[in-house]
């Protein structure tokens, strides 16, 4: 009988590395073994993305990296979601994102998501093309935290600008912090229309809400 | 320098002076004193390309951060970046020679084999006593006369602007140029032995013209020139946004476009001592950003989803009413865009292959600056564009450039991953790598172990062709001795990944473009686009680009929407064609297909599957 951590250590590897089918293998090996679902996920999925997202921000990997682990892990959380029990624990913050007006791009607000939730956020997903009246709708409806835009065109820029001061002018301005991710923005740009952060990408993102909370 | 004094810039070597009033950017000011320089982000800091020497920097900004990264040692031989270069006092400016780019060049001979049926023929009239009813105008007397002759004649304003008094031309026999339609575009008391036309692709980094003579149906030359809006962005999408940013950003990029292609066309006539009064007609296409921009379209619809092109339909106009310099009569024919981010240009590609009319599945891709994949036969054909998906915007290598002299357009990789040897476009000293030198690079390393599937280099690797960039690892192409700038020519694992994303946007496209045709045989692949003659084809296998079980017969066309061009200048029967087969074409949104992410995610690693 195969030992439960090695299958567990090994899943884990199978993730950084993007071995997408071996890592549902080892997860269906592991559940069989008689390992804890959120055992599974808490010890050792959220902790391989997290490294890849960590070696991310290093510049160790890149996106294709990132993307075909991000696709690991979600083919192997696939598997264990139905087997999870309800969420009840405390939650660290709501975050509402979405990709601007005029933007069909997702890989980055989808990455960028998946790594808030397994960080303990609850997070509202808008989707692309995205108007900037229904951030505001959004962000005030679910009490959220924190809005992300996301945008990957420069096209994007005076949606972004537009989504920012609609906020910012609106109910919820003075609460929200805002943050703008995508390669096409800068971080003078951002702060310019009235954000509060800037992100290249989905694990400095994420790594930038923590800080603007004030969270670890 | 007290706030609001004046101070002089001047340019060298040129000798160029300009005044400015307040604190600029030596890139602002080069495009105010029209001075050529090179840009391929039209001056957001992302390129490293507008490179000039300050010698005196007294009246400039200190060296940026990103100066010093783009510049490396440069930056100690007073090498600057006009685009982050603040001048506020008087300086001299001199843009050292590989910055300055020279425009024209002449393309090798292109060879034609159109068949000619030509859309317009020359006849003689005589207008005698029996039509000079007095009560009728001149046109009226004109048009009744031809009668015999077509009974949809139409005489252009234009034309009647120049033609000789009816006196002078009365009882004399006269020669006339008529278009299919019925439009005369020329009377002469001579006779009229030759007529032309020039066929235009307007692409995002090079532009094409084609001169031809029309009423035989005869290819006389070809004429290659840099895109000029390259200035205000490497990209249709950075072009979009200096549309929309700058209140005259749409007529700028308009003039700079149309003063370019006006050049063109003296210079072809001065090559073939003819005068652009004989040049009746011009067949313009591009993708549909430079059709848009050529025609005065705004972009702002095209520029967000769903990507709307303002006009889909073709279209016929005057000369004179775009500012192009063919004779006063002439006109300009605009096949039409199918969709954003599939233009003219493709639908000319799918004319000049004959994939239409063929019984066998072509797939041919145009892996210009821009990426359109088409797939189909005389049943259907299926069309997309990768570069409108997740890949947009991502394969900006830090050495790559277009199919250019200097551009390293093949390499051989030998054990190791030592270099047996490059190959240059024009044999020049090397400036960067273009497409098909890229692909020969990588398929090189995959074969001899040093690039892993996930797109690292491996540490099978020559030490001596690895080096530590700011951007991190990369594979030394080219030695600093060796180069035309005198910095070595890098590829950086960074830069492979973005070329691993725009790969894997194609891939995926060619993917679902097949599946839905029901996985067809494939029995011709046709490259084409600014990317580099010398491609192998089973490079492009090897790298995964296409899939091993799509094994036609690879080619590779220069320009195939050139060719489509030619033929409906010079083709009636393709002139009528053009309405067909934009119809026949069913254009493929990448990003609303479904699978895509999944097909695109696998697609990232390098490899034969």
């Amino acid at each position: 009988m195969a030992d439960i951590q090695e299958t567990l250590e090994g899943l884990k590897q199978a993730i950084i590395d993007g071995e997408r089918n071996l890592a549902m293998k080892l997860t269906q090996e592991a559940l069989e073994q008689g390992a804890d679902p959120k055992e599974i996920v808490d010890h050792y999925m959220i902790p391989a993305l997290e490294e890849v997202g960590k070696r991310f921000e290093q510049k160790k990997i890149f996106i294709p990296e990132m993307m075909i682990a991000a696709k690991s892990m979600q083919a192997c959380l696939d598997i264990i979601r139905p087997l999870l029990p309800k969420e009840t624990g405390q939650r660290k913050g709501t975050v509402v994102v979405g990709s601007v007006f005029g933007d069909l791009h997702d890989i980055g607000k989808n990455l960028v998501i998946m790594l808030l939730e397994n960080s303990g956020f609850e997070v509202i997903d808008l989707g692309v093309n995205v108007p900037a009246k229904r951030f505001v709708e959004e962000a005030r409806k679910v009490n959220a935290d924190v809005v992300g835009i996301s945008s990957l065109l420069t096209t994007g820029d005076p949606y972004v600008k537009e989504t920012v001061m609609a906020l910012r002018e609106s109910d919820v301005g003075g609460k929200i912090k805002i943050i703008c991710g995508g390669a096409a923005l800068t971080e003078k740009f951002v702060i310019s229309c009235g954000a509060d952060a800037y992100a290249p990408d989905a694990a400095s993102g994420v790594t930038k809400i923590k800080e603007l909370l004030g969270l670890k | 320098m007290s706030e609001g004094m004046p101070f002089k810039v001047r340019f060298l070597p040129d000798g160029k002076e300009i005044l400015s009033f307040a604190p600029k950017t030596a890139f602002e000011l080069s495009m105010e004193a029209s001075v050529k320089l090179g840009s391929n982000c039209g001056g957001r800091g992302k390129c490293g390309q507008c490179r000039i020497i300050i010698k005196e920097p007294k009246g400039v900004s200190n060296v940026s951060k990103l100066e010093e990264q783009f510049l490396g040692p440069l930056k100690d031989k007073s090498y600057r970046l006009a685009c982050q270069t603040i001048v506020n006092g008087d300086t001299n400016i001199f843009i050292p020679k590989e910055t300055n780019e020279c425009d024209f060049q002449i393309k090798k001979e292109t060879k034609f084999k159109i068949k000619c049926l030509p859309c317009i023929s020359t006849f003689e009239l005589k207008i005698d006593s029996t039509c000079m009813d007095d009560l009728l105008s001149k046109e009226d007397i004109l048009k009744k006369c031809l009668e015999t002759r077509s009974k949809h004649a139409h005489l252009p304003i234009e034309l009647l602007k120049k033609m000789p008094p009816l006196f002078e031309i009365k009882d004399n026999i006269v020669s006339a140029i008529i278009r299919r339609d019925g439009k005369i575009l020329d009377f002469s008391k001579n006779k009229i032995e030759h007529a032309y036309g020039i066929a235009f692709d307007i692409g995002t980094t090079t532009v094409g013209a084609y001169l031809w003579e029309i009423k035989e149906g005869r290819f006389i030359t070809s004429l290659g020139a840099l895109n000029p809006q390259r200035s205000y962005g490497q990209d249709v999408i950075s072009r979009i946004s200096y549309s929309i940013e700058s209140p005259e950003g749409l007529s700028i990029l308009r003039n700079s476009i149309l003063n370019t292609m006006n050049h063109m066309i003296e210079r072809l006539c001065a090559k073939e001592r003819i005068s652009k009064d004989m040049i009746f007609e011009a067949v313009v296409v591009g993708n549909t950003v430079m059709h848009h921009i050529f025609l005065g379209l705004p972009l702002k619809d095209i520029s967000v989803a769903p990507y709307r092109p303002v006009v889909a339909k073709g279209l016929d106009l005057p000369a004179v009413s775009l500012g192009l310099s063919l004779a006063d009569t002439g006109y300009v024919i605009l096949p039409p865009p199918k969709a954003g981010f599939l233009g003219p240009d493709t639908l000319a590609a799918v004319i000049g292959t004959g994939i239409h009319k063929k019984d066998k599945y072509v797939l041919l891709m145009d892996l210009g600056t821009n990426a359109e994949i088409v797939l189909g036969n005389k049943s259907k054909i299926l069309c997309t564009s990768a570069a409108a998906s997740p890949a947009f915007e991502a394969a900006h290598i830090g050495c790559g450039m277009a199919a250019l002299p200097g551009a390293i357009e093949r390499v051989q990789v030998g054990y190791k991953g030592k270099q047996l040897g490059i190959k240059t476009v024009g044999d020049q000293a090397p400036k960067g790598i273009c497409g098909s030198g890229v692909i020969s690079l990588l398929a090189g390393l995959l074969r001899e172990g040093c690039l892993t599937k996930t797109g690292r280099l491996s540490n099978r690797l020559s030490k001596e062709r690895l080096m530590e960039t700011y951007k991190g690892l990369g594979y030394v192409l080219a030695q600093g001795k060796e180069t035309a700038t005198g910095s070595e020519i890098v590829i950086t694992e960074k830069d492979i990944a973005e070329l691993q994303v725009a790969k894997a946007a194609i891939r995926a496209g060619i993917q679902i473009l097949w599946e839905r045709l029901g996985l067809p045989t494939v029995e011709e692949i046709i490259i084409t686009g600014a990317f580099g003659s010398s491609l192998e084809p089973d490079d492009l296998v090897e790298i995964g680009l296409i899939p091993p079980a799509i094994t036609g017969k690879i080619r590779v066309i220069e320009n195939a929407a050139g060719i489509g061009a030619s033929m409906v200048l010079v083709n009636w029967r393709k002139r009528k064609e053009i309405f067909h087969v934009i119809s026949q074409m069913e254009y493929i949104d990448l990003a609303q297909q479904h699978e895509f992410k999944d097909l695109f995610v696998e697609a990232l690693a390098f490899g034969r599957y």
